[in-house]
């Protein structure tokens, strides 16, 4: 019944239109933050302007600071926006609060590494800040027991003997992936879509090559070299800037 | 303590040097506490509303000010430019305000003590900013939220919103709408809050009418058209800009919360201009290309097609050409039957009717999780309320067709996703779901099977296609884990122990009682919605019973039954689901207590070893909740007749008393279940156990109750109810009474017939007679003389034939008159009460044992004079419009003739006596003729009773008590019988008249010789299908067929005057049963009792 020749006409008939094209990664420029080339290619591609810039600039903002570690800073632009995303999101204020611990113990473990010396009081802001901000909710829920464990673990190991379970928190990775939550977050309580359409399509192809090789069909168009599958936030480059 | 906000910062509110100070303070004080439950409860208590409340206020006045010094110009400063340091200050007052309310229901207390809901509200009126509107409407909806949360000892917090007409103006224009813009979002907003807090009744109402439903509806039909659900061809000026997907599930739980609980709402959602609009066009389109049927795809179905079968009455009008719409949903089955066909507007009615829930369902299979639920939760209401507006207009045969379609339907594939669903809340979680997801689930597992209950309830089929689909396993193995131990959520740490430091006592500055723990309300939600579906599974068929006692779950409904103790929540350790439910998990395991108990066997076996009485009695006795009482109490109910073992117990616990007690109460409903009870409870009973009864109500409250109190005045009655007249066009033989009553001669009797025996086997038999019925028609036109005062409810539903808006809304403010006319329901509920204290009378004297003693202590308490007098008022017109009486309601009527056929059936002295009563029999003589078969049934049979020759000595009595009836013309009445258009009348007309006339029973020989032809009789097919329609036939086990949740009617009248060795029905084991028709008269009585409970809100 389906022989190739009948998909590569489906294939034909298919061939999506260049508005759509367009359309699709207006989308994703949109939804990821990017106002700026968003602008530029809405004038390029003749497509209307992107409703909401102001909207999307504050979401870029929200997520360089948490990029570049200020997360207080970050905490007060998403209250700016909308209180009630943290209010109504315990999960996902813990992790910036986590997150800002982090960066607090952080910044002594570099004081650390450059004096070479290990003082405790160094460490006081941190457990003053664990005790008032995080601690509370810490045993209503025994993830954010654990996650708060593991952070505090941070003050008792030197950066060079740390175990990697620990030294994961210190890497910027966690910083991306919490900035993503957040900037998913504001844009669902905009009622808008969380994920750019391209990212769905990208993982319906890669369900669908899977499809087909465990079917061991053969024939296949050459795969999709991007990893945007998997990739939560691709890219703090050029156009970040806002 | 924990640290943050300090008392310090509250005074800077309140004082600050500048406003940049101010709002700098105030955005502070909103990042400190935002997330931080504690940090809130914290700057509460050192009274941060009120300063915050006067920031709203001022903020008023100035905007006031400006906007007076603007000479009417347009207030340009309302926008983003004119954005100003008050605007910010008021911005940060009002988020921190939204803040708090998401705290919980503990903050709704104090921040109503300072008025924030009022002046929130006023924001909405004042020309502001868009990012405040947007502030006010979320700080609004978590108000809203939090107070909707379940509380400790079930105290109410109620915020009415949309009484104030603030909330209505805020409201927007939704033809203007630009649903990307901030607009958009403030929709979803008020939207949301809608479906949040559209609880009581006059909200609900309120929202109906001021335009609110009819907003939503078009919101969701051009949600349709945008995505192509149609070929839709129309106009699309009338619709507004299509909502985004994420207001979708918003606008259909909003429009589930406004129509929920009534059929007035929920028609005026179906008929809305907006849906009538769309199918119209939608029809028209169709209908057009079907004269090209080329085009593929054009007509895309929406729904699988199914196979129907066809009935056999209406094969010549199968699909109706007035209204394709539904042609649009299911393409394969149109056999067009093309011109020729006269189609009322009713039909056309239903097939849009139809054609919205097919739609609904469509998008409820496009949905996911919690949005399919919600979609599936409008489906069912509006499948239900469909079900029950056309169970009010007479039913025609096309019209049962459509309905057998729309219940395939929802029977193949609206329960298996409804199954599907509490399925996925049966499954445990995987632990590291975001949290997003984990909400869902939760929502899923405290609504699904809610849904389900709501989907099933009313229909046997749907019932069994849900089981089919395995509901029963998957909902009771719901409900026993709602006792499982929860690991208590631990409180808040803080660093420093909570003391309680505040001292002023302001409200505005003390904490409210704290809401249920979360996990415990979430257990107690689960554990009402498991049992609601239970109540439902279980309500028709004994074999569900079966499965579901099975399933292991009577302890489960058992300590259901249990009420939180007082001190529950004021104890040191944790409160868990173990301890105690709220009220509304009482009531369901009371309706789910209800169903299992309607089964005999289950109720002589399972209930009795649960000692199920006990709990239930407990509540009936003392529990403070009236409704909680009720619920008890039509369980109850069932536990009091005849054959439950629990009788006597309860009776020795002293049930008597409290029933009486109730019934003396003022609560209307809580004095109707008490008082069908105790009529249950008198029913067989010991000679002692009677008399308790009835002095524990006492002759004059019954006499009171009888003689009732909308009587002496019908006139102001009923023109006070302004029911609406429809003036058949066709037919001619319905008319208006003077009251503005709408008298429809045909449908009592072929309604009933249809309703009850159509489902039945023997489907064939009864196609034919029921076309003979129809033809019966002109009969029916003879006994036009008869007026019965009905009660308003069934008649004056029928759309007039004509134009298609202007039929749906008479149609419409005709249902509104039934549901909300005080007046009809103060009536209605009269009648009830009325009926009920007969029976209770009835029964009282019935009975193979003590009817010669019960009759004589009634006539000793009451008084012959008072009783006889009583019952010839009733049978009495209650007025005379011209020449046309107008009598009381049937079920009263049917009720009365009752009471006489028992004392017609009591010793000779007894028959003298009643004989007596000329002006009573003189009354009787017109119900003869009496449209509802019943009526004239019974008729036929006292009539039977009162000749019956005793014995010997009793000939020379039986040939007087003849020729009084002859005197009197109640012989010409039955001999007019003859040719009566129902069966079974002509059958007992047979054997009450002979051929020489003679009234008596000649001899015993010629009586057994009457036998065997009774027996020819029943051989044949007149009695079975009246058994079977009254649940009594060969499955007697199973009671409640005839009931619609309603308690279970039971008095049997025993016709003891035939004496029984010479009864023609001896030996059959049956006993003729006249009366279990008295509570699916009017109609079902539960779903009356349900509309009366609303409109009591």
């Amino acid at each position: 019944m389906h022989s190739p020749y009948s998909f590569e006409k489906k294939v034909e008939e298919m061939k999506p239109s260049k508005s759509d094209i367009n359309w699709v990664i207006m989308d994703y420029l949109v939804s990821e933050g990017y106002p700026g080339a968003a602008e530029k290619f809405a004038q390029e591609s003749n497509l209307c302007q992107p409703t909401d810039v102001e909207g999307i600039r504050e979401r870029v903002r929200v997520r360089n600071a948490i990029h570049s570690g200020r997360i207080e800073e970050a905490i007060g632009m998403v209250n700016e926006i909308d209180p009630e995303i943290l209010d109504l999101n315990p999960q996902l204020h813990f992790q910036l609060l986590q997150l800002q611990l982090i960066e607090i113990i952080r910044t002594v473990l570099d004081k650390q590494s450059a004096q070479k010396t290990v003082a405790a009081r160094d460490f006081l802001p941190a457990i003053t800040f664990a005790t008032e901000q995080l601690s509370p909710r810490a045993p209503t829920d025994p993830r954010y027991l654990t996650a708060l464990e593991e952070t505090m673990a941070l003050m008792v190991y030197t950066p060079e003997k740390m175990p990697a379970e620990f030294k994961k928190l210190l890497d910027v990775k966690l910083r991306e992936k919490v900035a993503s939550d957040i900037n998913k977050a504001i844009l669902e309580s905009r009622g808008e879509r969380t994920e750019a359409k391209i990212r769905s399509l990208v993982r319906a192809r890669a369900w669908a090559e899977t499809q087909a090789m465990e079917a061991k069909i053969t024939v296949l168009p050459s795969p999709i070299r991007l990893d945007a599958a998997n990739n939560h936030a691709n890219g703090d480059d050029d156009s970040m800037s806002s | 303590m924990v640290a943050g906000p300090s008392a310090e910062s509250i005074e800077a509110i309140r004082n600050a040097p500048s406003l940049e100070h101010q709002i700098a303070t105030l955005r502070q004080l909103k990042n400190d506490i935002v997330g931080h439950d504690q940090r809130k409860e914290l700057i509460v208590k050192q009274g941060v509303i009120q300063p915050l409340v006067d920031i709203l206020t001022a903020a008023h006045k100035a905007t006031g000010k400006r906007r007076a010094s603007e000479d009417n110009g347009v207030s340009t400063s309302a926008t983003e430019g004119g954005w100003s340091p008050e605007n910010e200050a008021r911005l940060q007052a009002i988020q921190i305000i939204g803040s708090l309310a998401n705290g919980g229901r503990a903050f709704v207390p104090p921040l109503l003590a300072a008025h924030a809901d009022s002046h929130l509200l006023e924001c909405l009126t004042t020309p502001v900013p868009p990012r405040i509107t947007t502030a006010t409407l979320q700080a609004l909806r978590s108000l809203a939220t939090s107070a909707s949360l379940d509380g400790q000892n079930d105290e109410q917090i109620s915020i009415d919103l949309f009484g104030s007409e603030s909330m209505q103006s805020a409201f927007p224009d939704i033809q203007q709408i630009d649903q990307s813009s901030a607009a958009g979002v403030q929709l979803r907003l008020i939207i949301s809050i809608i479906a949040v807090s559209a609880t009581t009744e006059s909200a609900r109402s309120h929202l109906t009418e001021s335009g609110r439903l009819d907003d939503l509806a078009a919101l969701l039909a051009s949600y349709a058209i945008a995505n192509q659900h149609f070929d839709y061809r129309g106009s699309t000026d009338l619709f507004p800009p299509p909502p985004s997907e994420a207001t979708l599930p918003v606008v259909l739980s909003a429009i589930a919360a406004i129509i929920s609980g009534s059929n007035f709402r929920a028609q005026s959602f179906i008929l809305s201009r907006a849906l009538r609009g769309l199918f119209a066009h939608a029809a028209t389109q169709f209908w057009e290309s079907r004269a090209f049927p080329a085009r593929p795809g054009s007509a895309a179905a929406l729904l699988p097609s199914l196979h129907v079968p066809q009935t056999k009455s209406v094969s010549f009008t199968n699909s109706s050409s007035a209204f394709p719409a539904l042609k649009s949903l299911q393409p394969e089955r149109g056999q067009y039957s093309g011109a020729g066909i006269t189609l009322t507007q009713q039909s056309a009615d239903i097939e849009h009717a139809n054609a919205v829930c097919g739609w609904l369902l469509f998008m409820a299979r496009l949905m996911h999780g919690t949005n399919r639920m919600k979609a599936l939760r409008l489906v069912a209401l509006v499948n239900n309320a469909i079900d029950a507006s056309s169970e009010l207009v007479s039913p025609r045969s096309e019209s049962l067709q459509r309905a057998r379609e729309r219940e395939k339907q929802i029977s193949m594939l609206a329960i298996p996703l409804a199954a599907q669903l509490i399925q996925t809340a049966v499954e445990v979680p995987s632990p590291d779901l975001p949290t997003a997801d984990d909400r869902e689930h939760r929502e899923i597992q405290e609504h699904a099977c809610d849904v389900l209950a709501e989907l099933v309830h009313p229909s046997q089929e749907l019932q069994a296609a849900a089981v089919h689909a395995g509901a029963i396993k998957r909902v009771c193995s719901l409900l026993k884990k709602t006792f499982d131990a929860v690991s208590p959520s631990k409180p808040m740490w803080s660093a420093k122990s909570n003391s309680n430091d505040h001292v002023t006592s302001l409200d505005s500055t003390t904490m409210g009682t704290r809401g249920l723990p979360s996990e415990v309300a979430h257990a107690m939600r689960c554990r009402q919605s498991a049992l609601n579906a239970i109540a439902a599974l279980g309500g028709t068929h004994d074999t569900h019973r079966g499965a579901i006692i099975e399933a292991g779950i009577v302890q489960c409904i058992m300590d259901s039954l249990k009420p939180f103790p007082a001190d529950a929540f004021a104890g040191k350790g944790p409160v868990s689901p173990k301890d105690g439910n709220t009220v509304p998990v009482l009531l369901a395991a009371c309706s789910a207590a209800q169903s299992l108990s309607r089964s005999v066997s289950k109720l002589r076996t399972t209930l009795v070893d649960a000692a199920i009485a006990h709990p239930l009695f407990e509540l009936t006795k003392n529990h403070p909740d009236r409704s909680v009482q009720i619920g008890a109490t039509d369980v109850i109910c069932n536990l009091l007749l005849e054959f439950s073992p629990m009788r006597d117990e309860l009776v020795t616990q002293g049930v008597v008393e409290v029933l009486a007690r109730n019934i003396k109460g003022s609560d209307m409903d809580l004095r109707l279940s008490s008082l069908w009870a105790i009529k249950h409870l008198a029913l067989n009973n010991t000679k002692e156990c009677r008399i308790r009864c009835f002095e524990e109500l006492g002759s004059g409250w019954l006499v009171g109750a009888i003689q009732g109190e909308y009587d002496h005045n019908p006139l102001a009655a009923s023109s006070g109810g302004g029911v609406s007249v429809w003036q058949s066009a066709g037919s001619g033989l319905s008319a208006p009474n003077a009251a503005g009553e709408q008298v429809d001669l045909l449908n009592p009797t072929t309604s009933m017939d249809v309703d009850e025996g159509y489902g039945g086997d023997n489907g064939e038999e009864d196609e034919s007679s029921h076309d003979e019925e129809e033809d019966g028609e002109v009969m029916l036109d003879e006994s036009s003389g008869t007026h019965y005062h009905t009660s308003g409810i069934r008649s004056t539903l029928q759309p007039p034939a004509d134009s298609s808006s202007l039929s749906a809304d008479r149609h419409l403010s005709a249902m509104r008159e039934m549901e909300q006319d005080p007046n009809l329901r103060a009536k209605r509920m009269d009648v009830f009460v009325q009926e009920q204290s007969l029976d209770f009378i009835r029964n009282l004297i019935s009975g193979p044992d003590h009817v010669e003693a019960m009759i004589d202590h009634l006539l000793q308490h009451i008084g012959s004079e008072k009783l006889f007098g009583l019952l010839t008022e009733k049978l009495s017109p209650l007025a005379e419009f011209g020449n046309r009486p107008l009598y009381h309601a049937t079920s009263i009527i049917i009720a009365v003739i009752h009471v006489l056929t028992h004392i017609c059936g009591s010793s000779p002295r007894h028959k003298s006596l009643l004989i007596a009563q000329v002006p009573l029999l003189r009354a009787w003589v017109p119900h003869f003729a009496h449209t509802d078969r019943r009526v004239r049934i019974i008729c036929i049979w006292s009539m039977n009773s009162l000749t019956w020759v005793e014995d010997d000595s009793d000939r020379e009595g039986a040939r007087e008590r003849a020729r009084k009836l002859r005197e009197l013309g109640l012989e010409q009445a039955v001999r007019k019988l003859e040719n009566d258009v129902d069966l079974d009348v002509r059958e007992r007309q047979k054997e009450s008249v002979h051929d020489d006339g003679l009234w008596f029973r000649p001899s015993a020989r010629s009586i057994s010789g009457r036998g065997r032809e009774a027996e020819e009789v029943l051989d044949g097919d007149i009695l079975a299908p009246v058994l079977v329609e009254l649940g009594i036939g060969p499955s007697t086990a199973n009671l409640s067929n005839a009931t619609d949740g309603a308690p279970l009617e039971s008095s049997q009248t025993h016709l003891s005057g035939l004496s029984s060795a010479a009864h023609p029905l001896v030996g059959t084991g049956l006993t003729l049963p006249l009366d279990c028709y008295t509570d699916v008269y009017i109609f079902p009585l539960a779903r009356a009792r349900e509309a009366l409970d609303q409109l009591d809100a």
